[in-house]
This record gives structure tokens, C-alpha cells and sequence, in this order.
């Protein structure tokens, strides 16, 4: 399962850096448009479990951070890793808030800025 | 008419006015303030609308006021919004909407931020947020937040999201637990 939403997590970071970088959206446009995208799947596919349009929705959110802390392939796949292993472990204590999701991702942020930072 | 406002300001004027209003006729009618009470927050924010001035180093304007209505009203509509839909659809629509407002002056750029903040207070799932009070309080205690850290963690992911989250909890815990 953790690969899984390791997939699916890298997916959705990439998807979103896409809509952020490359068709020059914004942070807040090209997340938007993600979270629209991804809304518009859960609708057809509502199936599929919450989770894994939970932790795309951190992913999105994730990928509004700056290009001093997401630079490369490698930044990408580390800090996928980590929002999987803050995920798990702390979405179960703040479900149903408001803002939790992007706290999830503040949090995977600023573990991994620490991380990279340590000389 | 209105010639003490400046011409390139029109439509945040009226987006202001507008907030105001229907933020007034929602407080009334949902928590019961009496006419005291309404003359007073009127009078109040009458007087930011007509003068700056300074909290710590968050400078109290029309547009800082502007930002935490934006932040309330978004969190009103996600949260109103998400009741026929999905919250996750219902919040990036808000969010591309503050998006698309941002883009028609420079001076509205922060609109989107407040906006998209906003949109995540709406996201709760949360039972007592049948009474749209306390969705108002957290989204003006998310908005206020939004304002102390405007200008701290820049390019951190997630920080609208946390800040959200601040707001929501607070409320949580002073009415909710």
C-alpha cells in the first residue's frame, strides 16, 4: 500500500509542478487546476478510495513550494517518500479539519528544508 | 460622486462594499447582534475604509480588510458549495477564481492567496459548521493568521493549508470539543 501512495503521491507532485512551472499558472492557479482535475476524477471514479485523492491533494500542495526546496528529480522523489510516511502517520489524528491536508504538506516541507539544509 | 476614492480602485471598492454587506446580513441573522452592536462593527469598519493605520508591523488598510473578508467569504462559498459537490472540487474552483481575479490588476495579486486559504477552511468536514458562525470565526481567525505570515515561510508548500488548519482547530477547541 505504501507504494502505492508513493505513486500516486509522485504523481499528483508531478501533475501539479507541471501546471505551476511549465503552463506558468501560479502557485495558486496551477494548484487549483489540479485540485479541479482531480475533483472531476473522484466524481467518475468515486470508487476508489479517499485516501489516495487525499494524499494527491497533499502532493498539489506540496508541489506550491518554491524552487529553492523542489529543484530536481531527486528533491521530487525524497520528499514524495516523506509526505507518504507524514501521511500515514498523522492524517488518522486530524481528519475532517479544515486545512489539514495542507498541513500535512507544511509539514512534509519543512521536514524535508531541515533535511536538505544540514550541512 | 465617491470622488475621495481613487479611480483605479472601483471594483476593489465595490468587491469591499459588497463583502461587507453580505457579511453583516450573515452575522445578523445567524448569531442575533443587536442594533448596538451592528452600528458599532459598521462604524468600525467604516473608519479602516477611511484611514490606515498600524498593528505590529501588519499595516490595517482597506485592503488587509478586504484580505480576511475574501478569506471568509471563499470559506462561506467552499463550504456551502461543497454540500452538492466534492470539498476538493468545490475548493479549486474558488481557488481558480481567485486566481482568474488576481490576474485582472497587480494590486489584486494577494487576493488569490486569501482566496485559496479560505477555500480549505471551507473544506471542513466538520458538524458544527452547520451553523455558519463559527465557519465566519475560523475563516477570520485563518484570515488574520494569513496576514502575521504573510511574509514568513515564503515558498513553503502547505503554509495556506497550516494556516487554515490554525484557525479550524482554534475554533475546535474553544466550541467544539
Amino acid at each position: 500500500m505504501v507504494g502505492l501512495y508513493f505513486l500516486v503521491f509522485l504523481l499528483a507532485l508531478s501533475l501539479t509542478l507541471t501546471f505551476i512551472r511549465h503552463f506558468d499558472l501560479g502557485i495558486v492557479g496551477g494548484a487549483s487546476l489540479f485540485m479541479i482535475f482531480l475533483g472531476i476524477v473522484k466524481f467518475l471514479y468515486s470508487y476508489i478510495g479517499n485516501d489516495f485523492y487525499n494524499i494527491s491533494v497533499v502532493a498539489g500542495f506540496v508541489a506550491m513550494s518554491s524552487s529553492r526546496i523542489i529543484d530536481n528529480l531527486i528533491d521530487v522523489l525524497i520528499i514524495s517518500f516523506m509526505g507518504v510516511i507524514v501521511f500515514i502517520k498523522i492524517y488518522p489524528y486530524i481528519i475532517g479539519f479544515g486545512g489539514s491536508l495542507g498541513l500535512l504538506a507544511f509539514i512534509t516541507v519543512g521536514i524535508y528544508y531541515i533535511f536538505r539544509n544540514i550541512k | 460622486m465617491f470622488k475621495w476614492i481613487d479611480k483605479s480602485k472601483y471594483l476593489s471598492t465595490i468587491i469591499f462594499i459588497s463583502l461587507i454587506i453580505y457579511l453583516l446580513v450573515k452575522i445578523f441573522i445567524l448569531s442575533g447582534f443587536d442594533l448596538l452592536t451592528g452600528i458599532i462593527l459598521i462604524l468600525f469598519v467604516t473608519s479602516i475604509f477611511l484611514t490606515n493605520f498600524k498593528v505590529g508591523h501588519i499595516i490595517i488598510s482597506y485592503v488587509t480588510i478586504l484580505e480576511i473578508l475574501i478569506t471568509v467569504f471563499s470559506a462561506l462559498i467552499t463550504h456551502w458549495f461543497g454540500r452538492f459537490t466534492d470539498p476538493i472540487l468545490s475548493a479549486g474552483l474558488i481557488g481558480f477564481t481567485g486566481y482568474l481575479i488576481s490576474k485582472l490588476d497587480k494590486s489584486f495579486v494577494d487576493i488569490q492567496f486569501a482566496a485559496f486559504c479560505g477555500a480549505f477552511v471551507g473544506m471542513s468536514k466538520l458538524s458544527f459548521y452547520e451553523n455558519y458562525f463559527y465557519l465566519i470565526i475560523s475563516a477570520m481567525i485563518s484570515g488574520f493568521f494569513y496576514l502575521l505570515m504573510k511574509n514568513h515561510f515564503q515558498g513553503f508548500g502547505g503554509k495556506l493549508g497550516a494556516i487554515a488548519f490554525v484557525g479550524v482547530y482554534i475554533v475546535f477547541f474553544l466550541f467544539g470539543g
